[in-house]
């Protein structure tokens, strides 16, 4: 029989249709023996590979596990990559750890999902730094792994002149970025895209721009590049998740891979929530191999019958508080 | 027109408010000295005529139930007697002498009682109020306050006024600054920066804190586990009085013990429990997951989120990640003592859960010479009067 990883290749490129439910499975036991964070987890919430019935049953770490603990399958010391949320440090940040297996897992996956969804042939910007500069950002190795033509870097006008070069030739562009850094660069001025050419925003604004209201942000991205709102594009993805999830157009719900599923729970009950109600997005992703195949996230969102999402904000717990000290603030004075 | 009740929103902000007139035409009809003698006998009118009535607010528009409130509200109007109060005064050497003319109060916080006693010590002192709650913060309890003053005397009520707008909204920001000689600001350390980088005037802060919990070595009785159940989960565990560590005196096995009957305490504790929300539910399952996965945790949980006790292997001050979450840690006394001392500035109360006299005598000692000002028998912690020394500093003198 093939080895774990070489089954979720197989899936992934669609040479095989062993079912999801079998393998979400088999990564549980694989994960349950090799993380010890994690199987601590499953313990305590009395799930183990041999009492779990069914795939929703598989325990989910929550995304600040990822900050907290070293969620790896090996030793640290034979890992082959990590990604830190924030991109530059450790500190405070997600942590994910890539074996050589799961790296390559990683790489073959979003190259599948991307080139499932958009064309071979479109010349790649990517508005981020390159991934020599940025060796601990998930999205930019990403890009890098799609083979993005350019990448920002930190000068946006150098950038843009390179951008508007380009759009001599009428092949399309398709233009990947950040929705901080897409603003910063619009703020130069706009670029007419080449007919076809598409626009992917991701990763929000992250407290470091005013945040713009997402019809007010496409808006935006169709008249300064010229795009139609077909051609607009969201990319769902996060520093603890090896698959990504796009949606198209202002009004579009985010779909995932064949490889992930998501379910949208009700923290308060721990079951899906009611069809049409808002609950907290669940994902199984079958290729987080060597860290945990199941996240628990914050993110609120209402899901469809074919699992496709949209969200709806984060369930920050209440800002307005009592007069008691947080971690955090016992953490900023020590 | 007596500028006191609650108001969502200051009318002209280009004006600064006229509270210092008001003030000075007050003391050309009284002298300082009558209209302190004033302000002590209003407060200990409003505060037996409070205790007769049992006026509350409204419970569908506050945070916390009044029947939690009113734990904490009792022992505080029955210490507001005109006796109490010129102890007070006198043992900060305050009497006759006034406070600044216009006092700001910034309150960044959900706990009911914070105004009440803030503008309580102005008046002590004199001076008049500007108040300013949060755009979502608890007013209906100030709101009864505020009237029972008025129906007792306009003319200290006319002291106060009271409003509500949320922290971003610079423009009423600045007139509070404008308008005051001195602010006085409840809140986290992001609050305390800001103001205290945008106010002219002085800055007396009060940062948030939070408190613990010791159990000696010695016999507890179920009524003091209670008392405790009733320290961690009064105002959801949100107050700077709440318990976040307990300290049980002993080793490993008695630290699993005592967190037994604590957790047996917290299932019977009779304080109503928070509405289980979907912000509240995910806050605590995503903390209890984290401490399942951490090795030197050891968890025990209601069904719901209301309380989880984590048997911790540091001893050290542990501050809980969200509602309901209580370390309990063990350790020598002098290792106890030695880590209260060196976390004192981020306590602000202990209480003790020990059966015999002497030793809790030996201990509120011990304490006290960490720092800790305030100390007391479990069940105690959340129902200070009116002679507590928040943050263990003088409170009425800080405020000239």
């Amino acid at each position: 029989m093939e080895s774990l990883p070489a089954r979720i290749v197989s899936l992934v490129l669609g040479k095989s249709d062993e079912d999801f439910e079998t393998l979400i499975r088999d990564l549980f036991a694989y994960q349950y023996a090799h993380n010890a964070p994690y199987r601590r987890l499953c313990d305590y919430a009395g799930m183990t590979p041999e009492t779990v019935e069914n795939w929703t049953e598989v325990p989910a770490v929550p995304a600040q596990a990822f900050r907290r603990f070293d969620l790896s399958c090996i030793p640290i010391a034979s890992t082959a990559a990590v990604f830190f949320s924030s991109g530059t440090t450790a500190d405070r940040s997600s942590k994910h750890w890539f074996s050589d297996e799961s790296l390559e897992l990683y790489e073959i996956s979003l190259r599948t999902n991307y080139y499932s969804r958009f064309s071979r042939r479109d010349r790649l910007f990517a508005v981020m730094p390159n991934p020599l500069d940025a060796p601990h950002s998930s999205l930019s190795h990403m890009l890098g792994a799609l083979d993005a033509e350019e990448f920002a870097g930190n000068d946006l006008t150098d950038f843009r002149i390179r951008l508007m070069a380009a759009t001599e030739d009428s092949r399309p562009i398709t233009l990947f970025g950040t929705a901080f850094g897409l603003m910063e660069m619009l703020s130069l001025g706009s670029v007419q895209l080449p007919l076809g050419s598409r626009v992917i925003e991701t990763g929000g604004f992250k407290g470091r721009y005013r945040e713009l209201p997402r019809d007010e942000f496409y808006h935006l991205l169709r008249d300064g590049l010229s795009v139609a709102d077909s051609h607009c594009f969201s990319e769902y993805g996060m520093c603890e998740l090896t698959s990504q999830f796009y949606s198209q157009g202002e009004a579009g719900s985010f779909s995932g891979p064949r490889w992930i599923r998501t379910r949208c729970i009700d923290p308060i009950t721990g079951r899906d929530a009611k069809s049409g109600s808002y609950g907290l997005l669940r994902h199984y992703d079958l290729t987080n191999l060597n860290s945990v195949g199941v996240l628990q996230t914050q993110d609120r969102a209402v899901i469809d019958d074919d699992g496709n999402f949209s969200l709806r904000g984060r369930a920050a717990d209440a800002e307005l508080r009592g007069c008691s000290l947080t971690a955090e603030e016992l953490w900023s004075r020590s | 027109m007596v500028k006191v009740i609650v108001k969502p929103v200051v009318a002209d902000t280009s004006v600064p408010s006229d509270m210092r007139l008001r003030r000075a035409e007050l003391l050309r009809r009284y002298s300082f000295i009558k209209l302190q003698k004033l302000a002590v006998e209003t407060i200990a009118s409003a505060a037996e005529a409070w205790l007769a009535t049992r006026a509350s607010a409204n419970d569908d528009l506050e945070p916390f139930p009044s029947s939690m409130v009113w734990i904490s509200l009792e022992p505080l109007l029955r210490s507001l007697t005109e006796r109490d109060l010129w102890s007070l005064i006198d043992s900060e050497g305050m009497r006759d002498i006034s406070g600044r003319d216009v006092i700001g109060h910034i309150i960044a916080s959900t706990t009911p009682l914070v105004a009440v006693t803030s503008i309580i010590r102005a008046l002590l002192v004199g001076s008049g109020s500007i108040v300013k709650l949060p755009g979502a913060g608890p007013g209906g309890w100030l709101q009864v306050f505020l009237n029972l003053l008025i129906a007792t005397n306009e003319d200290i009520a006319s002291l106060i006024e009271v409003y509500a707008w949320p922290r971003t909204d610079e423009q009423r920001n600045r007139w509070l600054y404008n308008s005051v000689d001195l602010v006085v600001v409840y809140g986290d350390n992001h609050t305390i920066a800001s103001v205290t980088s945008q106010s002219r005037v002085p800055v007396v802060p009060y940062g948030h804190r939070i408190s613990a919990a010791v159990i000696p070595f010695c016999s507890v009785q179920p009524e003091q586990y209670d008392g405790l159940a009733m320290d961690i989960l009064m105002y959801d565990q949100g107050g700077c009085l709440s318990v976040h560590t307990v300290f049980v005196e002993g080793d490993l096995e008695r630290v699993q013990q005592q967190a037994q009957k604590l957790s047996d305490a917290l299932s019977r504790c009779p304080l109503p429990s928070p509405a289980e929300t979907m912000e509240r539910s995910a806050s605590v399952n995503e903390a209890r997951s984290l401490l399942a996965m951490d090795p030197a945790a050891d968890i025990a949980a209601t069904e719901g989120s209301r309380w989880t006790v984590v048997v911790y292997e540091e001893s050290d001050l542990i501050v809980s990640a969200t509602h309901g979450i209580v370390y309990v840690v063990h350790g020598s006394k002098a290792g106890i003592i030695e880590v209260v001392k060196k976390s004192s500035s981020r306590i602000q109360g202990v209480s003790l859960a020990c059966g015999g006299d002497l030793a809790v005598e030996n201990w509120i000692s011990d304490l006290h010479e960490t720092g800790i000002s305030y100390v007391c028998r479990a069940g105690e912690l959340e129902s200070p009067n009116i002679h507590w020394r928040e943050d263990g500093r003088d409170l009425l003198r800080s405020l000239v």
